[in-house]
């Protein structure tokens, strides 16, 4: 599979940067100890983000979701999932992707309907969420199978053969 | 050369020539598959970038409407919204925090689990009052259920170094999800007094959100270097602070300010163990930047056993 050169490392450092903010809001998450450093006044609140009844999902704390979702995403990022042409890699990737994009909906829409303040570390998550939708989109855009050049050479081989 | 000789070798170029062509003509067909091939490859991945930046262009748009409804929303609730009324504390409420202060100090084992933060310490000038008595420092608003949450400690806390008058009650904003209409105290138009220590309370916003008290610019500076500007803020004479909630205002669900009082002194009660753990750690603090006065207060079993906790001393 012919992929953009520039996608998996791109998408190694986003999916690594946001292995990083997660595990910062888990950690806060979980130890009373840690506060985050962010202000928690007026529109931007962090505290009032994280410990709404938003926070969590089916019981899940949304900052664990989030460090297994970047986490499940750095082996599809990796460049031998890229050089793939297994369509199930191919197409789980993109629609992993797009799955995260859709968590991000209903965060964005919690934190600003519901909530009513901007969490900033969230936010990074969510800008990584959505880089890496777009980098996934282009590159999977711009990969191709090398397969019809390989069809191509092997006909003019095949004329070759048929004069001798 | 004969002429059989001259025929077989033009059979032989004839032959040569057919193969060749045929070679020729491969070669033009397989040049123009590729180029066919190339052509459907070059307008697929155009079709493909194109929907992928339809798609990023989609998730922007929806990103950037969710957020502008939020903020046209909380305009709106914030422009029209009234607040809940500020009354002043009830008998009721100000026998409870009198009661908690003195019947919970004999208690040995609070639960500091409940306990959020917990205040830190800091290095820096000590923060005095007027007379030079160590100074207590709080800054919140009105509408903040965490602030709503931490002022029931601190007044049973304080009300062991002193005396507040004038203390109202209310109820936090009640479309904060963090802990609507949390029923709490105001220390807004109160006045505190005591021997051994100065507090200044200073609600910024009121109920809704408008500017209700503004600090000094050295308290602002406070606020903003050690408090990072986030409500509320606990400034223990220049020693230690306490940055958000004392416990969780989700605690105080369905309560009155009232409701709230009758069980502060009760240890049998989640809320009153909650806040009493709470205030036993606000007066180790206290205790600590005072010089351990008045030593009652600062010797009793609950007091010590949060200084432990806190300290580890």
């Amino acid at each position: 599979m012919r992929f953009p050169r520039w996608a998996p490392p791109i998408a190694l450092v986003l999916t690594l940067a946001g292995i990083g903010v997660a595990i910062y809001l888990t950690i806060a998450h979980y130890d009373t100890g840690v506060s985050l450093v962010c202000a928690s006044k007026g529109a931007i609140n962090c505290e009032k983000v994280t410990t709404s009844a938003q926070s969590e999902v089916f019981g899940i704390p949304v900052a664990v979701l989030g460090l297994a979702y970047f986490v499940g995403m750095l082996p599809l990022q990796l460049p031998s999932a890229w050089r793939s042409a297994d369509p199930r890699i191919r197409w789980g990737r993109l629609g992993y992707a797009a799955a995260g994009i859709l968590f991000v909906f209903y965060l964005v829409y919690a934190e600003a309907i519901i909530i009513k303040a901007i969490c900033l570390w969230c936010t990074a998550v969510h800008v990584l969420t959505l880089l890496l939708f777009v980098l996934t989109g282009f590159a999977t855009a711009l990969s191709y199978r090398e397969g019809s050049g390989h069809d191509v050479d092997l006909d003019i081989d095949e004329a070759e053969g048929a004069e001798r | 050369m004969t002429d059989g000789a001259n025929g077989a070798k033009g059979r032989d170029d004839r032959q040569k020539d057919r193969a060749s062509n045929k070679y020729a003509a491969k070669k033009a067909a397989s040049e123009r598959l590729a180029a066919q091939r190339a052509a459907q490859q070059k307008a697929e991945r155009r079709r493909n970038v194109l929907v992928a930046g339809g798609s990023t262009l989609g998730v922007i748009i929806v990103v950037v409407v969710i957020v502008v409804v939020g903020l046209v929303s909380k305009k709106s609730s914030t422009s029209t919204g009234s607040g809940n009324a500020v009354v002043g504390a009830s008998s009721t409420v100000t026998n409870g925090i009198s009661t908690a202060a003195t019947s919970t100090l004999s208690q040995a084992s609070p639960d500091f689990s409940t306990v959020s933060g917990p205040p830190s310490t800091i290095t820096g000038n000590p923060l005095t009052g007027s007379g030079g008595k160590p100074q207590v420092l709080y800054v919140g608003a009105e509408y903040c259920p965490y602030c709503a949450a931490t002022r029931w400690p601190l007044a049973v806390a304080l009300a062991r170094f002193g005396t507040f008058d004038n203390l109202k009650t209310t109820y936090s904003s009640d479309t904060d999800q963090a802990g609507p209409h949390t029923p709490t105290l105001s220390f807004h138009g109160s006045s505190y007094t005591s021997q051994y220590i100065d507090f200044t309370g200073v609600e910024q916003e009121d109920g809704v959100g408008k500017p209700l008290e503004t600090l000094t610019s050295a308290q602002n500076q406070l606020f903003t270097s050690l408090g990072g500007g986030g409500y509320p803020f606990i400034d223990f004479g220049g020693k230690w602070i306490q940055k958000g909630s004392a416990f969780s205002p989700t605690l105080l669900k369905g309560m009155t300010p009232d409701d709230v009082a009758k069980v502060l002194a009760d240890p049998n009660s989640k809320q009153g163990k909650t806040v009493q753990a709470s205030a036993d750690v606000f007066t180790a603090i206290i205790c600590e930047m005072d010089g351990g006065k008045p030593s009652d207060v600062c010797t009793a079993p609950s007091v010590t056993a949060a200084e432990k906790a806190i300290t580890g001393k």
